[in-house]
């Protein structure tokens, strides 16, 4: 008799697995109360009517949510996070503080990048005059410089006295 | 009750006289299978039953909005399929809290339903098909119970048929090696 039942169940599964790629359709396992589709369509529409549908969300969240064993937790886990968002130590003012500081640090070594870049320009424009050794007269004194570290007009004509020139004939160029 | 084709029930829509006459002509046309297709997916009777019921006030809300851009049948199988999808997302969330997973209470539904009438190999057919993904799910049932073609379940569910046929092709297998396994 065991045997028989197994090897029925096993010939209905072959033709259940065989039904999939058949075209044929499978057979209805679930089933109803007596009467239930007679009377649907007018326990929609009282339900409809009675508008409870608006008042009290959908219909099944009407009777789920209604127990207690849902929301206790719900309201548990709000609570727990209201508490950690509350107390959390506010970090917004002490980083903002050292944002400032940062950007001081950081404005001194960009002033102190930009000297030595002054720095650098100026050897490279040395570098370019001991290449091109005719320079115009106007960029060699702009790069020797005119304020106090620089060379005077004096120091030029007592200089050019000591090369023994005609300072009369230059002052004609 | 004399029963009415789809046509004849928009003309009567159209006509907007008697609203509530029409609609329960049209719940009584499509409520069999708008109710089988929702308790294939969340088992229970009465879930099925709460679920049909939203089904069906949405479809009243919205009638007046109904482009006929499609069949009435599909817009409202596709109400169903929201619908369905939305519940279970819930119920999952709700087995979350209370520590008990979806399919484990789908298939205590089935092994102590009242309201199903199948024998060993069905609800191991049914085991399986719990155990597929959602979209899976619905496509198989789609197709092998309520034998809509590729392409009207292409235009309710927005998924083209390629890929419903492989997602059929998929569902089968994984139904297949559930049920033949010892």
């Amino acid at each position: 008799m065991k045997r028989d039942t197994k090897n029925f169940e096993q010939a209905e599964t072959e033709d259940l697995l065989k039904s999939f790629n058949s075209g044929k359709t499978g057979i209805e396992a679930f089933k109803v109360p007596e009467g239930y589709f007679d009377a649907l369509p007018s326990r929609i529409r009282d339900e409809i009517s009675a508008g409870d549908y608006e008042s009290h969300g959908h219909v099944w969240m009407k009777k789920q949510f209604a127990s207690y064993w849902v929301w206790i937790p719900v309201l548990s886990v709000s609570l727990v996070l209201l508490a950690i968002f509350t107390w959390m130590p506010d970090k917004s003012k002490h980083e903002t503080i050292a944002e400032i500081e940062d950007t001081l640090y950081l404005d001194q070594a960009l002033d102190a990048s930009y000297a030595g870049e002054v720095m650098f320009q100026e050897y490279t424009a040395v570098y370019e005059m001991l290449e091109n050794p005719v320079l115009q007269n106007q960029e060699a004194v702009s790069f020797i410089g005119t304020g106090d570290d620089g060379i005077t007009d004096e120091e030029i004509i007592e200089y050019l006295n000591n090369q023994e020139l005609d300072t009369e004939v230059l002052s004609q160029i | 009750m004399a029963e009415y084709s789809e046509e004849e029930l928009l003309l009567l829509l159209r006509k907007g006289e008697n609203p509530d006459y029409v609609f329960n002509l049209l719940v009584r046309r499509y409520q069999e299978k708008i109710y089988y297709f929702v308790r294939r997916m969340v088992v229970d009777h009465q879930d099925a039953d709460d679920v049909v019921q939203n089904v069906f006030i949405k479809v009243w809300k919205n009638l007046d909005h109904f482009r006929e851009d499609s069949k009435l049948f599909t817009w409202i199988y596709r109400i169903a399929v929201n619908e369905s999808i939305s519940f279970l997302k819930s119920k999952r969330l709700r087995s979350f809290i209370s520590l008990d997973s979806l399919e484990a209470s789908m298939l205590r539904s089935i092994n102590d339903d009242n309201y199903f009438g199948g024998d060993h190999v069905q609800k191991k057919l049914q085991a399986a098909i719990i155990r597929l993904p959602s979209k899976q799910r619905i496509v198989f049932n789609m197709r092998y119970y309520d034998e809509l073609s590729y392409d009207e379940m292409s235009e309710i569910l927005g998924t083209s048929v390629g890929a419903l046929k492989a997602s059929y092709h998929f569902a089968a297998k994984k139904i297949t090696d559930f049920v033949t396994e010892d």
